[in-house]
């Protein structure tokens, strides 16, 4: 008899552990409640892309030397460079420039490896479009600059963990004009300066 | 304890325009079905607004937003959604069956709400068998479960289908014993004498003091009628797609879904008169009326009780959804041999012990108990 | 991918291989800078491998999260799924801020990583450690001691010491099977010996050892890049810009420990005669790389040995003569991903 109290005793205990420990579970959502969505309400909030952010690629013709480096570290060789050599000034003179964004997957080589510079990332990453040949890229539209989320009147723009302030986790939180975490190297120049001084 | 009897007035109203009591009381019958439909599809969509607030706050998001205030609309939406969408049937499958499964389980749970009572006479029928209605009336849902598993001729629905009959009939038994008890004690079946029973010392008469093993088995019990996590097995989406809904979509699949909701619905309805005291306010609201020396039949104080009893009985109904939400968004599903596990050999026991307990209570102490 | 590879530069190839293991991207390029890397002995800087240290913890990280997720749902929990959603889009931040991609990095580079980091960035990573310290208490307070959870995964899907050791396992399945098995310990790549950690491990072998293996997992990674943030050489890199102009251009500043990169590679870098076996402990096991170079800008030979698809062949034997329910438990615990099962 006091074997089958002490089970029961037992069971009775595990039944009362489990449901204290669901409580905790639930007290855990429960808290959940309170806190404040973390959502970014896409359309009309947007987050600001970071500096190095690699978009679409923007191209300067000028300053492009026809080199084709970009075709070689391209994953692949996909920027179409069509050039002739001009025997009069013995160089080579770019006639156009294109890059298909249906198939670039933004790695970002080219622009790494460009002696000139001409080549470089915008933040621009909404690229969709009604017909894929659309993408193919000219040297006419990727010398266009994107609009920036900040001037944008219609969005709220939202900036990405890393440029929030020191502590703030949440961008909701701060205006996003609201200084970033870290000093300038300027400024610690400056502070190092006069504590050498005094 | 009275309170305003509607059918009583109308009649009376019309046998005053010149009809006769017979053919005013044929036109009150019709009116009060409308009204419960009403109110269960409301309760229902309501509910599926809930789970998806209450979920998406349980998971910082904000949930839906712009269709209409607070999202309100989005549940009217997904009805007409699914009824515009097209309802296919597989070729492979049985399709009578097939149609008149989500159908029954429908029915079925929309007919539990014939003996749920709002308030003294807002019920549609007083049955003498009032919770025995409720447990033989949804013993069917798996019936229909079972058909649309079977007829969907797939073999995560059949499973799907298995797992709902065998988990109905399971939890139907400590769900009984723990009506059972409560039933005991207020010596009738019917729900509004249940509810009556629990009236006078507020919230201290209700049956959540006596019966505490009774209520967690209740709920246990209940949430696993209404297929909820961490009870969902027949649509275990991990597991078995959809379980019986997979082949399902359009009219049939708002059925099922419809069926779910309103099912939760009830159960919450079940646990707010079972156990917490229906309609009743949590202090005696007779004895609000003589210390504001309001007679107790004036019509004005009738229509506030029966006003308040309404939100009371909603207000238990939807705390118990709110709890079964959390619940839902909180812990993970159990395993088919586990849930078994847990209905015959942990809920059937204890309910049985409750019971007798109950019943040793009752002669023991009278007054407490029920005599 | 192995083909790809074989006519790829190095160069060439890098992007290439974050779709291996799309989400714990940092290890792939990893295990592809470091392959011709040694092949080519070129020298990392202290100041770049303490970058590619932090970076592939908060890997780690982000690669346990979305398994902790996904585990949890499997078994049929969905709101976990979002926490560690929560959590993953702040490392995917970082990772966006330092290397311009969120998934897709590119960032490591033969010889250092491509760029040095951000200013304010070792701050935010600071706050964010602290942070996720915090939350991976509480999903423990979540989910650890739920009875339910507790009943769908402890002794289910047990693999013995000796069987796992048979099979070929890695990572935290292995250690969660009672073997003290952790590259980081055994090959000491990188720097990760100046830094003050411990591994984590379980004897039970279950489906539950390997959930505490990886949760213990996540906070260690969080104490490492907390430890790597305070001696990263020159700390900061707003700080290591001042001290450059304050030093001058001879001051020590400018030495080669303090480069976030030795040498930029060049687009025709060419892997030297010679083949060999790297490896490095990713978040699901060991990943490793067999090449073989023969002295041109392509590999002969470049052999993966992903994790996921050796874990993922012990799944047969476990699942036996278990339940339909079990299977997703199981398979969940695995912490496989299809990218590099199938790669």
């Amino acid at each position: 008899m006091m074997k089958f109290l002490s089970k029961v005793g037992d069971y009775a205990k595990d039944a009362v552990q489990a449901a204290k420990y669901i409580a905790q579970g639930m007290a855990v959502t429960f808290d959940h409640m309170q806190r404040r969505p973390i959502t970014v309400r896409y359309p009309y909030e947007k987050l600001i892309p970071s500096e190095r952010f690699r978009g679409r690629i923007h191209f300067e013709f000028d300053k492009c030397i026809s080199c084709e480096v970009c075709v070689r570290v391209c994953p692949i060789n996909l920027p179409v460079v069509d050039w002739e050599y001009n025997a009069e000034i013995k160089k080579k003179e770019l006639k156009s420039y294109s890059i298909d964004f249906g198939v670039c997957i933004f790695c970002g080589n080219c622009v790494e490896y460009c002696p000139t510079n001409c080549l470089s990332m915008t933040e621009e990453y909404d690229l969709s479009t009604f017909d894929r040949h659309e993408l193919n890229f000219d040297n006419v539209a990727l010398g266009r600059l994107p609009t920036k989320v900040t001037d944008d009147p219609m969005v709220t723009p939202l900036r990405e963990l890393a440029y929030l302030p020191k502590g703030v986790m949440e961008p909701h939180a701060v205006d996003h004009t609201e200084r970033r975490a870290g000093k300038l190297p300027v400024e610690i120049i400056e502070s190092a300066q006069e504590q050498s001084e005094s | 304890m009275n309170g305003i009897d509607l059918q009583q007035s109308f009649v009376e109203l019309l046998a005053g325009l010149g009809l006769t009591p017979a053919v005013a009381r044929a036109l009150w019958m019709p009116l009060p079905m409308l009204l419960v439909i009403l109110v269960v599809t409301v309760g229902a969509l309501a509910s599926t607004w809930l789970e998806r607030k209450i979920s998406a706050a349980a998971q910082q998001r904000i949930g839906p937003e712009y269709a209409g205030p607070f999202g309100l609309a989005i549940p009217a939406a997904d009805v007409v959604k699914l009824l515009i969408k097209q309802t296919t049937i597989p070729a492979q499958s049985d399709p009578l069956l097939f149609v008149i499964g989500p159908v029954i389980v429908f029915i079925s749970v929309f007919l539990s709400f014939l003996v749920i009572p709002f308030g003294q006479n807002l019920v549609i029928s007083d049955v003498g068998t009032g919770v025995f209605l409720v447990i033989a009336i949804s013993s069917i849902a798996p019936i229909g479960l079972l058909m649309a598993g079977y007829s969907s001729n797939n073999k995560y629905s059949l499973l799907g289908g298995l797992r709902a009959a065998a988990q109905s009939i399971s939890y139907e038994i400590p769900l009984a014993l723990a009506a059972l008890a409560v039933v005991m004690m207020s010596n009738n079946l019917s729900t509004i004498d249940i509810v009556n029973q629990q009236a006078g010392l507020g919230i201290l008469s209700w049956n959540v003091w006596r019966q505490p093993i009774g209520f967690v088995i209740f709920m246990i019990a209940v949430l696993a009628e209404c297929e909820r996590i961490p009870f969902d097995l027949p649509e275990a989406e991990e597991e078995l797609v959809a379980g019986y809904q997979t082949e399902y979509s359009g009219v049939n699949f708002m059925l099922f879904y419809g069926a779910s909701y309103a099912n939760l619905f009830l159960s919450a309805l079940l646990v707010a008169i079972l156990y917490l005291g229906g309609w009743e306010l949590p202090f005696p609201i007779d004895r609000v009326a003589e210390v504001l020396r309001i007679p107790e039949s004036s019509s004005i104080w009738q229509i506030v009780a029966a006003f308040l009893g309404i939100t009371m009985i909603l207000l238990k109904a939807f705390a118990f959804i709110f709890l079964a939400i959390l619940l839902r968004w909180t812990v993970p599903r159990v395993r088919i041999d586990q849930l078994l596990d847990l209905g015959w050999k942990f809920l059937l026991p204890i309910g049985l012990g409750n019971l007798l307990i109950t019943a040793a209570l009752k002669l023991a102490f009278p007054v407490a108990f029920g005599g | 991918m192995e083909k790809i590879a074989e006519n790829r530069t190095i160069i060439q190839y890098l992007p290439y291989v974050t779709r291996w293991d799309y989400l714990a991207t940092m290890f792939t390029e990893a295990i592809t800078v470091n392959a011709p890397e040694k092949l080519a002995d070129v020298p990392v800087p202290r100041r770049a491998s303490y970058i590619r240290m932090i970076m592939l913890e908060l890997s780690r990280i982000a690669s346990h999260l979305l398994w902790l997720g996904t585990f949890i749902a499997d078994i049929g929990a969905q709101t976990p799924f979002f926490y560690v959603f929560r959590e993953r889009e702040m490392i995917y931040d970082l990772f966006e801020a330092a290397t311009g991609m969120r998934m897709m990095h590119n960032y490591f580079r033969i010889g250092g990583v491509a760029a040095d980091l951000p200013y304010g960035w070792l701050d935010k990573c600071e706050d964010y450690c602290h942070y996720q310290l915090e939350k991976v208490d509480e999903y423990e307070k979540l989910i650890t001691n739920n009875p339910i959870f507790r009943k769908r995964v402890e002794g289910v899907g047990k693999i013995t010491r000796e069987e796992a050791i048979n099979w070929g396992l890695s990572g935290p399945m292995l250690r969660a099977s009672g073997v003290k098995w952790d590259l980081r310990k055994v090959d000491h790549y990188e720097l990760y010996d100046e830094l003050d950690w411990e591994l984590q491990w379980a004897t039970e072998g279950d489906c539950l050892a390997r959930y505490f293996v990886r949760v213990r997992e996540m906070r260690e990674s969080c104490k490492m890049v907390l430890q790597a943030i305070k001696q990263i050489p020159g700390g900061s890199y707003e700080n290591l810009e001042a001290q450059r102009v304050l030093g001058g251009p001879k001051s020590e500043w400018n030495s080669i420990d303090y480069q976030f990169i030795s040498k930029k590679p060049s687009p025709t870098f060419k892997v030297p005669n010679g083949e060999h076996y790297v490896r490095v402990e990713a978040p699901k096991g060991e990943l490793g790389v067999y090449l073989i170079g023969e002295n041109s800008v392509f590999p002969w030979r470049w052999k993966i040995r992903p994790p996921g698809f050796i874990n993922l062949q012990v799944l047969p034997q476990l699942v036996r003569g278990m339940k339909i329910a079990d299977i997703m438990a199981i398979l969940g615990s695995v912490d496989i991903i299809m990218g590099e099962v199938d790669r």
